[in-house]
């Protein structure tokens, strides 16, 4: 490996994404990269700067990574955090809109898609295809020049070209929604070929395609070796469905073992994601509880909500990330997420926001009563 | 683990098996189970012993709730033991916090205050024991509907406790529901009466259910002739929407209250101190807790207000430390510090006080609009050139406004500024430091709070 503390930066960056996926770096070498990172990152990024040395954490005070000051997700929506000029950007990723409100939507200006893309290919690879397997990918996400903010959209594509056997297929458009005949054909297609797929979307839209396949009488035995991958909230968008009883329909449906499901957890502030650990540990023989992995190049911490201090494994608080891929923007993220660190990784239990505050709602609903009145 | 029995119900009515509806700190608080006929036969009873509060005198009454409010401040009584427990382990307050709330709250409930609170309601109690001469050819007497069912919130402790004593006064027998969120203390309070006085203890019963169970609270909605809700809009309306026709209903729904700093008049260090201790108080969780203060002078002038604040709330919470936050309660406030920190990087004006562990937060703002918080010491501070724009700026949300604390107005610009915030749709105007105590006596929400229970019989002759 490069000299950490003296070598260029980004090919130290692409070394680590090559390495062995169950060796995480060890403190001191994910130190090095880390220190390192966040002196670029404060150097070239105003605002971040300023919320460090606010906090009195200029890079020459730091000399461990646990002391970086992670930046509020919600900080996206204020400021453009980016270590350079934005308008230099390769990508520009934009959180959803919420439902409450004209608030600012988070941008994430990526300046180097080449470290965002080396990361996702290695992560994915090793998440969902441990056994090394091009298949035929099937994405039920809009394609990503239909959704140029989506990030989401970015990294199936990404996918799509680059893992996948064959050119990979959108089921999907933003106008229309899910293509369920297009879909259909393509996993009739599958089952009759016996070349196993991987599907790919979101857990709403999952949701909104079975159950109309409940409702047409329709279901599939997809071929062995076929895997699945959902991510995401619901956000009002379909019914919500508990993760277990969501699996047992992509298995009574889909003929897709909960082995082969595979929940994707990842956000538009940052390039790594985190996939579920049942395919890689059952395809590697390894029987363990459903867990989120931690690839190589990320420290995730559980915090406690009110002071911030770390927890102790299995108990519940925020999750904050240090992602080494986001070398362009923030390395040290944190979340509104609730986790729980466990062996091998960390659950996820959900939003932090998932409930809203009695005092926020009320504020909120006299707000809103107001601006009604006023249109009415 | 201390196990707190969170119910007071008649003998017959007791069901053989519990479950837990709030466990933490070392404190474990258990309800019977319940269900609509159980509901019924409380009812049956609570009806019978309203026939003797009925006859009862008003001195009599006012003894028991007198005793059993002097109980409660007893620092030696296991029941007020029982109570802090659960308002720290349960409700979140801090020791300290949950102490002083209840020694405050305890005095609206001592036999003065209680008298002051029928001289100034009804004219003395005599008006619910009998017709009362009001002219020299017409008597009147105050009635209230037999039954109540009483339904509380749990962010201000004792609001329940309050609601009951009300009703007791105008010889109503009531059936109360407390919040998760604070189960204990209106239990405490009925058991203490029962021990007082078990013909009037007998006119309350107090437990828990989860609510919305539409089976236990449309068998209480068909007995009672009176409902008492204080909470959440969508629960009071969702309950209103069951109730029969002939039910009277109360609702104290969610309200919102600032203060207003006349800069010119004031002395902002001890504006900053009232208003600090204002926000602090119940951790802000009231309908009279202030959540905006707007400044009349310039930005400058608010800001050395903010800074003076800032330092008063980080004061306090070595006297009175905030209460437990959950993840949720956390998550907005940082989400709204990350705004007005990241608004002040970006140069969009604002400005953030507050230190990490979330004790308080102090914002900010030059954006005038009317806007709450997330409470538990989360304050804006905004600035505006005078009354008048104000005034423009809360108008809108007048059906939503409460308490409106004052300081810095000249005897004459007060009654000026009073009568447009009550024009506005504030209902309670007052200083800050008074904010969050009320009197006894006050118009909760603009209405008399024994004259909104009962309906008046006219004797002419």
């Amino acid at each position: 490996m490069a000299d950490l503390e003296r070598g260029p930066l980004l090919d130290i960056l692409a070394g680590i994404f090559t390495r062995p996926f169950d060796e995480p770096l060890n403190d001191a070498e994910f130190n090095a990269i880390a220190l390192r990172l966040f002196a670029r990152q404060y150097e070239r990024n105003a605002p971040y700067a300023a919320f460090c040395a606010r906090r009195g954490r200029a890079p020459e005070a730091v000399s461990h990574w646990t002391r970086i000051p992670p930046v509020p997700t919600a900080a996206f929506r204020e400021v453009a955090l980016v270590a350079g000029n934005p308008d230099d950007a390769h990508a520009v990723f934009r959180t959803s809109g919420t439902t409450r409100g004209p608030e600012r939507r988070g941008v994430h200006y990526i300046p180097d898609l080449s470290v965002y893309h080396a990361s996702l290919i290695r992560n994915f690879a090793a998440c969902m295809l441990p056994d090394g397997a091009r298949l035929r990918m099937v994405s039920i996400v809009p394609a990503s020049r239909e959704m140029p903010d989506s990030s989401l959209a970015h990294m199936i594509d990404v996918v799509l070209s680059r893992l996948g056997a064959g050119q990979g297929t959108h089921c999907a458009t933003v106008d229309g929604g899910i293509d369920a005949q297009a879909l259909s054909a393509t996993l009739h297609e599958a089952e009759r070929s016996g070349v196993p797929v991987c599907l790919l979307g979101t857990s709403f839209s999952f949701v909104h395609w079975l159950d109309g396949l409940v409702e047409r009488g329709e279901r599939f035995r997809l071929p062995d070796g076929s895997r699945l991958m959902d991510t995401g909230g619901y956000k009002g968008r379909s019914r919500e469905v508990e993760e277990p009883v969501l699996r047992e329909m992509y298995r009574e449906l889909l003929g897709i073992p909960a082995t082969h499901c595979v929940n994707e957890y990842g956000m538009t502030e940052m390039c790594s994601q985190f996939y579920d650990s049942t395919l890689r540990d059952t395809l590697r023989g390894r029987d363990a509880a459903r867990r989120k992995l931690v690839p190589p190049w990320v420290r995730t911490r559980v915090v406690h909500p009110e002071t911030l201090e770390p927890l102790s494994s299995g108990e519940t608080g925020i999750l904050q990330h240090f992602d080494l891929a986001n070398a362009g923007s923030v390395m040290a993220i944190q979340t509104e997420d609730l986790g729980v660190q466990v062996e091998g990784g960390f659950r996820l239990i959900g939003r932090a926001r998932g409930v809203t505050p009695r005092g926020c709602s009320i504020a909120m609903d006299i707000l809103l009563d107001a601006v009604r009145e006023r249109s009415d | 683990m201390r196990t707190i029995r969170a119910s007071h119900l008649p003998q017959d009515a007791v069901a053989a098996t519990e479950r837990v509806v709030a466990e933490g700190g070392g404190v474990r608080v258990v309800v019977p189970t319940i269900d609509a006929a159980r509901i019924d036969r409380v009812c049956d009873a609570l009806l019978r012993a309203q026939e003797r509060l009925r006859t009862m005198r008003t001195e009599r009454v006012i003894r028991a709730i007198d005793g059993a409010a002097r109980r409660l401040s007893d620092p030696a009584d296991p029941a007020r033991a029982d109570v802090l427990a659960a308002l720290h382990a349960v409700s979140g307050f801090s020791p300290p916090m949950a102490s002083l709330l209840l020694d405050r709250v305890a005095m609206d409930w001592l036999a003065p205050q209680l008298e002051q609170l029928l001289d100034a309601e009804l004219g003395g109690p005599a008006a619910v024991e009998s017709f009362i001469a009001r002219s020299p050819r017409r008597c009147a007497r105050a009635v209230a509907p037999p039954l109540g069912l009483h339904v509380f919130s749990g962010n201000v402790p004792g609001v329940g406790v309050t609601s009951i004593v009300r009703a007791l006064l105008v010889r109503s027998a009531v059936l109360a529901k407390p919040a998760a969120a604070e189960p204990v203390l209106a239990a405490s309070f009925a058991r203490l009466l029962a021990d007082a006085d078990p013909e009037v203890g007998d006119c309350v019963a107090v437990t828990y259910w989860t609510g919305g169970d539409a089976g236990i609270e449309n068998a209480a909605l068909a007995r009672v002739g009176l409902v008492v809700h204080y909470g959440a809009a969508d629960a009071i309306a969702d309950l209103r929407a069951r109730a029969p026709a002939h039910v009277h209903f109360v609702e104290h729904g969610p309200r919102i209250s600032f203060a207003v700093i006349h800069a010119a008049g004031t002395a902002l260090p001890d504006a900053a101190e009232d208003l600090a201790r204002a926000v602090a108080l119940f951790d802000q969780q009231g309908c009279v807790s202030p959540q905006t203060a707007w400044v009349i002078g310039t930005r400058e002038l608010a800001r050395t207000f903010a800074t003076l604040t800032a330092a008063a709330l980080a004061g306090i919470q070595h006297e009175l430390p905030r209460g437990r936050l959950d993840a949720a309660e956390a998550a907005a406030i940082r989400d709204m510090r990350t705004r007005a920190e990241f608004g002040e990087i970006a140069g969009r004006g604002g400005a953030l006080w507050g230190p990490p562990d979330l004790a308080y937060s102090v914002i900010l703002s030059d954006d005038p609009a009317f806007e709450g918080t997330c409470l538990n010491r989360t304050l804006l501070i905004k600035h505006v050139p005078d009354l008048d724009t104000l005034i423009g700026i809360v108008r809108p949300f007048g059906k939503s406004l409460q308490t409106v604390g004052l300081t810095g107005f000249a005897a004459d610009e007060l009654i000026h500024a009073a009568s447009s915030l009550g024009d506005a749709g504030a209902t309670r105007i007052t200083t800050i430091a008074d904010m969050p105590w009320p009197p006894p006596t006050w118009h909760h929400d603009g209405r008399g709070p024994l004259q909104e229970l009962v309906r008046w019989i006219d004797l002419e002759t």
